[in-house]
């Protein structure tokens, strides 16, 4: 049992800091342009389907893949910012919530009529070695997806903290109108956010299909999630989401080892409902009301 | 008055086109039909607390499964018939949407959301895993028709169509009545502004718990129907992909009108028959349509005809009803403003 505990420890340690990917860049798209991007799941998945098509058709390098599909992402969210949440920018919050659901209807079953469903697995490129850490195993792929992931939010959070585009971002989330009178570039600070968000999605989605399959419906778990975790940690707040997100991924874990794999997204909507019971701003408030 | 003559005349018109269209028309189409009137009741219920409360809820569908379970286990475990089940279907969902409504209400906006999505899955959730009870993921079988009735067999689709015809006609008057009335004003002065409903003496809370109970009670209704209709539920029916489909009906119609989610029902459910060809992207269209409504037509196609009219008119300007109440939260990056 002990060996089984700790194997959860560290299995849910792995898919926490996956949600944590997923949710740093749907809540710091909520934080700055005050925009629910329910699509971001399906940006997950195209993500995934880059990577796919770049290392199992055109046999690229997987990290070289990895790169190409946060660009690309990152283009399209881009693209998404400035062709539909632009247009809806000083309309009710309710209106991009509801676009970007259409959005991601749009998104994934156009996907799936082009691809078909199926199992598709990205190659990994580690090797079969295992680490052994206190009697619990863990593979080079999952350690790989830990660096990784640790080394981007740190540097989102360098840039954000230290760079002037990071302080054009916290003038902006702050207040819009001054900033942009400070000669901030609303529009292409805005723009930049969405692409980065999608980049760290399409990141995450990479990661996850070459861990399992790459499917085009892949993306609504995860988009759901990351919008219940940064809800439970604080709409806005990164660290919220990056607690929130460990939170997620151990409550997942534990309760398939200790009750049924079935009753796991079960668990993730009930602590989110007790939490905003409890604690209506979220664990870390980001939100003010 | 002549206005009113009109109105009443074409009210009129659509009734007996309504009661005599079985007659006519093949199967398969009565078969769409029928799939249209229990959508709508549901989209009325729903329209209840989306267009006229302005609280935007993803629990309706997980309610409707609710009556549609109830109904189902009720008459083929319980051995009640169907004329007894229906209005407990009902009541059952009522409460439900009650016991929800109690934390649920407490949220605004986005909150009330994802709160009420959560609680549309753990119910789907919940279905799914109460194997013993609702059969998992096999769903519930061979749930019986509604027995004979004044001479109306109801295991005949066009049949069931008179009962369906009447259910919604029901459901569609008593939203109007309500809509009407103290509590239905006081639900539209929420929409628009909370605070100032609460301010002028809306006791806000009370509004909002009725009207969700209620509309909770209509999706319950038009999920005993459901079941009853087709005879065979599962969990697969009530995802919330489900739940996106009738909110589109609602919003692409034109939320807040009686008339709105009718027209978005019809238009959804016909528009892939009518595109047979491309009817394989009838979720792709259906999202791109989702899309294109929030940015160009906010009023759905009733707001479209309208203003269409009122051109004509002359520049009367149509009155635009905000869709949703606004708020823009002021936020911040907390995690970079506290260092």
């Amino acid at each position: 049992m002990a060996d089984q505990i700790m194997q959860s420890i560290l299995n849910g340690l792995v898919s926490g800091s996956i949600y944590g990917l997923m949710a740093i860049g749907f809540t710091l798209v909520f934080g700055i342009m005050h925009v629910i991007n329910l699509a971001h799941g399906e940006l997950y998945m195209l993500g995934a389907f880059s990577t796919f098509i770049m290392v199992g058709v055109y046999q690229l390098n997987f990290f070289v893949a990895i790169a190409a599909a946060m660009l690309i992402v990152g283009c399209l969210g881009f693209l998404i910012e400035r062709f539909i949440f632009r247009p809806l920018r000083n309309t009710p919050m309710l209106n991009t919530l509801l676009a970007s659901i259409g959005l991601s209807i749009f998104i994934s079953n156009l996907v799936l009529k082009i691809a078909g469903t199926g199992m598709r697995s990205i190659p990994s490129p580690f090797s079969e070695k295992n680490f052994e850490i206190f009697g619990a195993v863990i593979s080079t792929h999952r350690l790989m997806v830990l660096l990784l992931t640790g080394l981007l939010v740190g540097l989102l959070f360098w840039i954000i903290k230290f760079t002037k585009f990071g302080r054009s971002l916290r003038a902006t989330s702050q207040d819009q109108d001054a900033s942009a009178l400070m000669g901030v570039n609303i529009n292409l600070t805005y723009g930049i956010v969405f692409a980065i968000s999608a980049g760290m999605a399409a990141m995450a989605g990479g990661l996850i299909g070459s861990l399992y399959v790459v499917d085009p419906t892949m993306g609504l778990g995860p988009g759901l999630k990351a919008f219940i975790i940064v809800i439970l940690g604080g709409m806005g707040s990164i660290v919220g989401a990056i607690a929130g997100a460990f939170i997620m991924g151990y409550a997942e874990t534990f309760t398939s080892l200790f009750w049924s794999a079935s009753y796991q997204d079960l668990v993730g909507y009930i602590i989110l409902i007790l939490v905003l019971l409890l604690k209506p701003n979220g664990l870390f408030g980001g939100v003010k009301r | 008055m002549s206005n009113k003559r009109i109105k009443i005349g074409a009210i009129f018109l659509t009734l007996v086109i309504l009661l005599v269209m079985p007659l006519f028309l093949d199967l398969y189409l009565v078969h769409i039909l029928n799939q249209i009137g229990i959508m709508v009741i549901l989209t009325a219920s729903l329209n209840l607390m989306v267009g006229y409360t302005g609280q935007l809820s993803f629990a309706h569908i997980g309610l409707f499964a609710v009556g549609a379970y109830t109904s189902a286990i009720l008459t083929t475990t319980a051995g009640f018939s169907f004329w007894t089940a229906f209005p407990i279907a009902a009541i059952i969902a009522g409460i439900f949407g009650f016991i929800i409504g109690l934390p649920v209400l407490r949220f605004k906006t986005h909150f009330f959301a994802i709160v009420t999505m959560a609680f549309g899955e753990i119910i789907r959730l919940t279905i799914y895993n109460l194997r013993d009870l609702t059969g998992g993921p096999n769903g519930i079988y061979n749930i019986p028709f509604p027995t004979n009735f004044f001479g109306l067999d109801f295991a005949l689709r066009e049949h069931f169509y008179y009962l369906i015809l009447v259910s919604a006609i029901i459901v569609i008057l008593l939203v109007k009545f309500l809509i009407n009335t103290r509590t239905g004003r006081a639900m539209i002065a929420i929409r628009e502004n909370e605070n100032f409903a609460l301010f002028v003496g809306i006791n806000t809370w009370r509004v909002k718990i009725f009207a969700f109970t209620i509309s909770a009670a209509i999706a319950g209704f038009a999920g005993s129907l459901y079941a009853h209709y087709n005879s065979y539920i599962s969990p697969y029916s009530f995802t919330i992909s489900e739940s996106v489909s009738v909110l589109l009906m609602v919003i692409i119609g034109g939320m807040g009108t009686i008339i709105g989610p009718i027209l978005g029902t019809t238009f959804l459910t016909f528009l892939p028959e009518l595109l047979r060809s491309v009817s394989e992207y009838r979720m792709v269209i259906y999202g791109g349509l989702l899309v294109l409504t929030i940015m160009f037509m906010r009023d759905g196609i009733l707001g479209v005809i309208k203003s269409i009219k009122f051109k004509k008119d002359g520049d009367k300007r149509v009155k635009i009803e905000k869709p949703l109440p606004s708020g823009r939260e002021e936020t911040t990056i907390a995690g970079s403003e506290r260092n």
